[in-house]
């Protein structure tokens, strides 16, 4: 028997019927749809509320046995899209829900539309791309949880909220627009961009780690300058970013910065380093 | 065989089994990636004496990782080991020291050598490690991890890891000429036009070895000694190999990623030295009983390079 040509699944939402109750989509992911026939993706179960449905009630399925994935339409209210991935590809076509990628392990995802609270969160690997905006807690940890994200890519085009990396692990959070505050918050290691302005108490008991700020933050008392000088590291990302496709000439040419060590209520192994230009 | 009315003996260069690496060091200018270059490939001629064979590679390595100016190194070692302890030494002790450098892995290996992951411990517990996650590598799906060690002059990076590839050391020509001008001029010209040929080096100073060697010894306790059968001053008491109107014969030792990429610089090399007051081309082999490796001088000017 020869493998059949893998063609994309597309799964598109035909809305909550006026309900609020979020739906949770935890099946949309290529692990489970790669090896599964039409009839039988309809009748993956879902929960809407506390009530167990159908795919099929929701989405109307095209294709079959694919690792790659769109799901198109307002899926705002979708919750737990490509949660726990471990490969393929999702492309969503709109808003997403909260959790969308969360502990995802490989495959990338990428959403043309904003996405709610716990994006990518406890993520440990793969790469997910927000061309809009994003909620609160992208790759944060979840409460109760040691760390938040330990490895993998987050990329948002847009802003980001309260708490973005919150005890991260490992990994990359990439965010063009502005972020809320407590973006790195008990940061443990990994890298976070922020192109634009920050909120307050950046890095706040961070221990290792490193926020690369294009804006001067508000510093917290407990953050030591250290010097200025050229971070070789952030020109290597930012060459990266740019051939992977998501945009930075606006600071590719940044060389100076300056480096604040921190946080020293904590470890104060963790940095914080400020564009100069 | 003739080349520009220079004649090509019928004879093979005899190479062998090397593992190499290719280190990419870039620094604030190009001059001062060039004195880490130099420093790094310094004392690195030949791995009987000096435990590697290094050189600065003639092509330009182009784009770098941090958008710096850069020169490209190969290094060629007999082991695996060999090479790891080298690259450990040379990185360490010759690119670190010098100002505003970094150092690249820029070879995709077969295997892998902890470089960085060692040299780190010198930022004692100070060192920063950042991982490239392997869908922002251009380069590959292969994370990188890159180490930020602290000093004076702000911060040295280095990657941790350095592919290694099996290659070819000791491909080689002989040119023979009618006295050391001549031959100087010819071998010059030779070594020229082989750094433009991207993944060898010539090891030895400029390029060009006047010692070439033979196995053996009438003294018990050495290996190698001098190539009696091409030394003029002595061609009356030995079994020579010069004709009577050769006075100075110099040697051009190749290294390279691969065996194609050597034969190459050697056809380069023997077209470039072909010139007036050369008497003649020749090679060095032992027989054919030690090296992997036979570049035959007719075969790679007839095939343009191809073995």
């Amino acid at each position: 028997m020869t493998a059949q040509p893998m063609e994309e699944i597309v799964l598109t939402f035909k809305g909550t019927r006026g309900s609020t109750i979020p739906l949770e989509a935890d099946p949309i992911t290529p692990d489970v749809l790669q090896l599964k026939f039409r009839p039988e993706i309809e009748r993956l179960p879902l929960y809407h509320g506390n009530e167990q449905v159908l795919l099929g009630d929701f989405f109307t399925v095209k294709g079959e046995r694919s690792n790659q994935i769109r799901v198109q339409g307002d899926l705002s209210l979708v919750k737990n899209i490509g949660a726990g991935m471990q490969a393929g590809r999702i492309v969503v076509e709109g808003n997403v829900g909260m959790h969308v990628g969360a502990r995802m392990s490989g495959g990338e995802i990428e959403i043309h539309g904003n996405a709610d609270d716990w994006a990518g969160a406890e993520m440990t690997g793969g790469l997910l791309w927000i061309k809009g905006n994003a909620g609160n807690r992208a790759g944060s940890a979840y409460r109760g949880s040691k760390y938040g994200m330990r490895g993998g890519v987050i990329l948002i085009e847009g802003s980001g909220g309260h708490e973005v990396g919150g005890y991260m692990r490992r990994g990359l959070i990439v965010v063009r627009g502005d972020v809320e505050d407590h973006t790195g918050a008990r940061m443990v290691a990994g890298s976070i961009f922020v192109l634009g302005r920050l909120g307050a108490r950046t890095g706040g008991g961070m221990k290792r780690g490193s926020i690369v700020c294009f804006h001067t933050p508000d510093m917290l008392p407990t953050f030591r300058l250290t010097s200025t000088y050229t971070p070789l590291f952030i020109p290597i990302f930012l060459r990266s970013l740019q051939a992977r496709g998501f945009s930075v000439s606006e600071v590719q040419r940044a060389r100076h910065f300056t480096r604040y060590c921190g946080d020293m209520a904590e470890l104060g192994k963790g940095e914080i380093l400020v564009c100069q230009g | 065989m003739q080349l520009n009315g220079v004649p090509i003996e019928d004879t093979y260069a005899e190479a062998f089994p090397a593992v190499g690496a290719r280190v990419l060091i870039t620094a604030e200018d190009e001059r001062w990636a060039r004195e880490a270059a130099q420093s790094f490939t310094g004392f690195a001629t030949s791995v009987i004496g000096c435990g590697c064979e290094a050189g600065v590679e003639g092509v330009d390595p182009g784009e770098t990782p941090d958008g710096r100016p850069g020169v490209s190194v190969l290094i060629f070692a007999m082991s695996k080991k060999g090479l790891h302890d080298q690259l450990i030494k040379r990185v360490g002790q010759s690119v670190m020291t010098c100002p505003s450098t970094a150092c690249y892995n820029a070879l995709q290996g077969e295997s892998w050598l902890s470089v960085g992951g060692k040299l780190r411990f010198f930022g004692d517990g100070f060192q920063f490690s950042k991982v490239l996650h392997g869908m922002l590598n251009p380069a590959g799906g292969r994370a990188r991890r890159f180490w930020r060690i602290p000093v004076m002059d702000g911060e040295f990076v280095v990657e941790d890891r350095f592919g290694v590839a099996k290659g070819v050391a000791g491909g080689n020509f002989l040119v023979l000429g009618e006295g050391l001008q001549a031959s100087l001029q010819a071998a010059d010209a030779a070594v020229k036009a082989m750094r433009r040929v991207p993944g060898v080096i010539m090891p030895f100073p400029g390029g060009v070895v006047r010692s070439g060697s033979k196995v053996g010894s009438q003294y018990k306790f050495l290996t190698a000694s001098t190539n009696t059968a091409y030394c003029p001053t002595i061609r009356r008491q030995v079994q020579s190999a010069l004709p009577d109107d050769v006075g100075a014969v110099l040697e051009i030792v190749i290294d390279g990623l691969t065996p194609e990429a050597v034969a190459e610089a050697m056809r380069v090399g023997i077209h470039a030295a072909c010139r007036e007051g050369i008497k003649g081309i020749s090679a060095g082999n032992y027989g054919g009983k030690l090296g992997k490796y036979h570049f035959r001088l007719h075969e790679i000017l007839k095939s343009g390079g191809r073995t």
